[in-house]
């Protein structure tokens, strides 16, 4: 199944991309916020992703058996996002055709979100401004998206030792935040995914997909 | 403390926010916006693209080989705005040009040779340069592997870097001493790097897949030839190793040598490496390797310019 669907991208089936849009945009939109810090610059992530998946189909590794996509796409956006304007260069054509939303004020968005979901952007925003870009995207990728270890080399490129020293000194970094009292010990108890899942049971899930 | 306790600590310190949807009615305008973009473009690959996988080792015919190039050439031209710098060499110009006499695999075989004739090294640093848009970089390291370095993060003062220098060949770090030792036939030298890589990957979660070992095993070869100390011998194992990849193009003359296009060191499109045919040297590249291993991409329409050599004496 998963086959074919890289088989179809390297193909260049464009119903194969509406899939991949209907499963993962959800994926790629929060990911790139994450990155970006704002809704619209993920949104524009979004539309410059799959317009780069359109565009580097033929580079999908169709060998990889039964592999999820998702990492792939991640992979694009995290390039993406890391470089908004030279991909906005690429496609500034297609973009002068998207059609802009109308203008919702994002502070609206954040006096509905739920205390705790505040919480954690904070946590997220405090963390980010302290992380290298690097360790932003490893942080993104094998963290909050929950890929692995094979799976974030792979979408960013680089071998699995530089993810895991990424990761390494990320963790360092944060933890020097917390001892400065600039990043407060989140609650015992509450710490973990919302409803108590652990960091497994989010990749047992992701893995799932 | 185990990565995957990383993994956790992290996940507890900074716990993902909850994920939202698109707002309203974007998810459905912009998955429209993106089908409309795939339908327009120009040439939306009918067949499926001939291209191999970019790190398969069979060997084309230099048809076959010619028509997977332009394929891949294509494939990256018509995407999005079509002012895609990548790719160099068009396919609208390519017939107009002269078609060039050898093909990549024979440039790259030739600078196997020339390497192999190039005088055994005399000097004291091996210096390497690096400089792009947003990278000047330098270093001077001598035969014990102690290195100095001159960019952005020294104040472009040339400081000492501590500890003894070790290179990314791929995944594995190497020593000064052990690129020297090197083999010299390109299967044991891809042999040698396939087994370091999985050395490299034992600790962290089993040998890596076959696909990714191919990978690090490219880029190695990459580096041996355009940025590490590494002997004449083992360059030309390195030129006859990297000869061997499917989609291995000539572009023809360019400024500083003769322009090849060659799989992408980081996986996706195909990259350029401008080759020095009298010397085997790398010029210019779209990427620059770090010393960490990591992959720096050379902005749109730049390139990293190298220059690589040993030298008697380093500055203060």
């Amino acid at each position: 199944m998963q086959q074919s669907a890289r088989l179809r991208v390297r193909a260049g089936d464009p119903e194969i991309f509406r899939e991949l849009f209907a499963e993962y945009a959800r994926s790629v939109y929060n990911h790139a916020f994450r990155l970006t810090g704002t809704w619209p610059a993920a949104e524009d992530v979004v539309s410059l992703t799959f317009l780069e998946a359109w565009r580097l189909r033929g580079t999908v590794d169709a060998d990889i058996g039964a592999g999820s996509l998702r990492p792939w796409l991640l992979g694009i956006a995290t390039n993406v996002a890391r470089n908004l304007r030279r991909a906005a260069r690429r496609h500034q054509d297609a973009l002068a055709r998207l059609p802009r939303p109308e203008p919702v004020p994002d502070l609206a968005e954040e006096v509905t979100a739920r205390i705790d979901d505040r919480e954690r952007l904070a946590r997220v925003r405090v963390a980010l401004a302290a992380l290298r870009q690097p360790e932003r995207e490893v942080l993104a990728l094998c963290v909050w998206a929950g890929l692995d270890y094979a799976e974030a080399a792979e979408a960013l490129g680089v071998p699995v030792g530089t993810v895991r020293s990424r990761l390494s000194r990320a963790r360092a970094r944060l933890a020097r935040l917390v001892a400065a009292g600039k990043l407060r010990e989140p609650p015992s108890g509450t710490g973990q995914m919302k409803d108590g899942r652990g960091t497994a049971a989010l990749l047992a899930q992701e893995k799932a997909r | 403390m185990t990565t995957s306790n990383d993994r956790d600590e992290l996940a507890r310190l900074v716990p993902a926010p909850a994920e939202r949807d698109l707002p309203g009615d974007r998810h459905q305008r912009l998955q429209e916006f993106v089908m409309r973009e795939i339908h327009r473009d120009p040439h939306p690959a009918a067949a499926p693209s001939p291209r191999r996988p970019l790190l398969r080792r069979s060997v084309l015919v230099t048809s076959a080989l010619t028509a997977a190039l332009a394929a891949v050439i294509a494939v990256a031209a018509t995407g999005g705005s079509g002012g895609d710098p990548v790719p160099p060499a068009p396919p609208g110009q390519s017939g107009e040009s002269a078609p060039a006499a050898l093909s990549g695999q024979d440039i790259l075989l030739a600078a196997a040779t020339t390497a192999l004739q190039q005088p055994p090294a005399t000097g004291t640093y091996w210096h390497l340069k690096a400089r792009a848009l947003h990278l000047d970089t330098e270093s001077w390291t001598d035969r014990d592997g102690r290195t100095w370095e001159r960019n952005a993060k020294t104040g472009g003062r040339v400081v000492a870097v501590p500890g003894r220098a070790r290179y990314a060949l791929g995944a594995p770090d190497v020593s000064f001493q052990q690129l020297q030792d090197l083999p010299t036939t390109p299967d044991a030298l891809k042999a040698w790097i396939a087994a370091a890589t999985d050395a490299a990957h034992e600790y962290i979660s089993g040998p890596p897949i076959a696909d990714q070992r191919d990978r690090h095993v490219y880029v190695s070869l990459i580096s041996l030839v355009s940025q590490l100390p590494a002997p004449p011998a083992v360059r030309a194992a390195a030129f006859q190793a990297i000869a061997a990849y499917p989609t291995v193009t000539n572009l023809g003359p360019v400024p500083g040598g003769t322009g090849l296009l060659i799989p992408g060191v980081s996986g996706r499109s195909p990259e350029r490496l401008v080759i020095d045919p009298a010397t085997t040297q790398i010029r210019e590249a779209d990427f620059f390797i770090t010393p960490e291993g990591a992959i720096y991409s050379a902005a749109d329409g730049h390139t990293v310019t190298l220059q690589t050599e040993w030298t008697t004496t380093r500055p203060e």
